[in-house]
């Protein structure tokens, strides 16, 4: 009567970030790195290229200058990471970033997903919602936002 | 971007009333953007899967054109009381499917790399070169230079790639860009020999953009200056035109007859798409048949054209035009929604 029940934690082996180069983002680095040095989890770095969402040529989706900008912000955040001793692994998708943040995650299974506050992004994102929102909202994995 | 240029025009057009007509550089510079955005759009071909599946993507692709564009026609005639023309070429503007709306999507879902993504791609390019093709004859007075029009969309066909192929790498690095010269050279030529044989640019533009896709694709970097000079400076006076001639009060009075028109495109579309969709594609067919629905770059030309040639008037230009805008953003929000399939 009264006695403390059982509860089964799982365990945070696997962390996703998801990074779009701004301050919240990359203070969501900052965070997730020094909880999977903590619990020992391996950390997944994820830059989605926000591509135009109604465009008129499909070269609008493949601007290589696009893929660059990715390398750089990935850059920097993996360097974020390092610096607080863990080894990050990297991927690049391209698309809306909430579709995709949740579509990674469904393969990858992480226990946690971090990503920082943002404002609603474009004309899909005032249809939408921000992207925070929707993956906090639909998201099987716990959801950390940063500001 | 192109519905906030077009929007952009659209303000401008009613609040300050700036008429395209009253400004003869800026019907040029729309003419062009058209014409340059056409061409490009038949470079994107993926010419190798279009053959791989052609068979499958024929079939849904002209049925995809001739759906809507039969209903809408027969629509437009004989229930609303349009003009012959004027419900035909509605017919046109209601029967696209706009390829890179529907490429995003696909890309969003990891499906473009499949050979479903392949064939999907390639229908919605037969799609387009049917609107082209109806464009390009249906509302012609053709005169003696017609012929010469077939011939130089015939004579394109054979020397573009072998010129392109064999000009591209020795060009290549030289100041002044010769190698866009060369490409805008014989889009505006075949433009031209358009405008003189009384036909519409739009078809030559595109077969000369497909013929070339291969070329093109050797030499990704002559494709993306041009389209960056497209993107950047001809193709907004294009959509700011577009927007320009939209009447405010005419999407007012004529916000039911847009969702009718909407609904007989979107409903057109799954009757000629979907059973060819279930048979060659599968379980996914009413996704593919909502993607294929969409409609942008080449229903705005059709409708522009329209209105430039005194086929359709403003108001039926404004219906057509948010019609067309509306078959942009709200099937394919239903399909990523609802319909889209797992990966």
């Amino acid at each position: 009567m009264g006695g403390t029940q059982d509860v089964d934690h799982e365990r945070v082996s696997r962390i996703l970030v998801a990074v779009d180069g701004s301050e919240p983002s990359m203070r969501a680095i900052d965070m997730a790195s020094e909880m999977a040095k903590a619990l020992g989890a391996e950390i997944t770095i994820l830059h989605v290229v926000e591509i135009e969402e109604l465009p008129t040529l499909i070269g609008e989706a493949e601007d290589m200058r696009a893929d660059e900008d990715a390398q750089i912000i990935l850059g920097m955040a993996a360097k974020l990471a390092k610096g607080k001793g863990v080894e990050p692994k990297i991927a690049v998708r391209r698309g809306h970033p909430a579709n995709q943040i949740l579509r990674f995650s469904d393969a990858y299974s992480p226990q946690l997903i971090v990503l920082g506050t943002r404002g609603v992004t474009g004309a899909k994102g005032i249809l939408m919602g921000s992207v925070s929102t929707a993956v906090s909202r639909k998201a099987r994995a716990s959801v950390m936002l940063v500001r | 971007m192109a519905i906030i240029e077009i929007c952009l025009g659209m303000i401008l057009g009613n609040v300050m009333d700036i008429e395209v007509v009253d400004h003869e550089w800026l019907v040029f510079l729309a003419g062009l953007g058209s014409v340059v955005l056409t061409f490009l759009a038949g470079a994107e071909i993926d010419s190798d899967a279009m053959k791989k599946n052609l068979k499958s993507s024929l079939l849904i692709g002209t049925l995809s054109f001739l759906a809507p564009f039969f209903a809408a026609w027969w629509f437009c005639y004989l229930v609303l009381g349009w003009g012959w023309e004027a419900a035909m070429l509605a017919g046109v503007a209601l029967s696209t499917t706009s390829v890179a709306v529907v490429y995003i999507v696909l890309l969003e879902t990891g499906i473009n790399r499949t050979d479903t993504g392949k064939i999907i791609l390639s229908s919605c390019f037969v799609t387009d070169l049917g609107t082209a093709l109806a464009l390009s004859t249906l509302f012609i007075t053709p005169n003696i230079y017609f012929v010469l029009l077939v011939a130089a969309i015939a004579a394109s066909t054979l020397i573009m790639p072998r010129l392109l192929d064999w000009a591209l790498p020795r060009l290549k690095g030289r100041s002044g860009e010769p190698e866009v010269k060369l490409l805008l050279f014989f889009v505006v030529l075949l433009g031209v020999t358009a405008e003189v044989s009384g036909s519409h640019a739009v078809l030559p533009a595109y077969v000369l953009g497909l013929v070339v896709s291969n070329s093109l694709s050797k030499n990704r970097e002559v494709l993306v200056k041009v389209r960056i000079l497209a993107l950047s400076f001809l193709t907004p006076f294009f959509f700011i035109s577009a927007g320009l001639n939209i009447s405010f009060p005419a999407i007012v009075a004529g916000a039911g007859l847009i969702a009718v028109l909407f609904v007989v495109k979107v409903g057109a579309k799954f009757i000629g798409v979907y059973p060819a969709s279930k048979k060659y594609i599968g379980k996914d067919a009413t996704y593919i048949t909502l993607l294929m629905s969409t409609g942008l770059t080449f229903g705005t030309i059709s409708s522009q054209y329209g209105f430039n040639s005194g086929i359709i008037d403003q108001d039926q230009f404004s219906v057509l035009i948010v019609t067309v805008l509306l078959t942009a953003i709200v099937p394919t929000i239903i399909a990523q929604k609802w319909y889209a399939p797992e990966v």
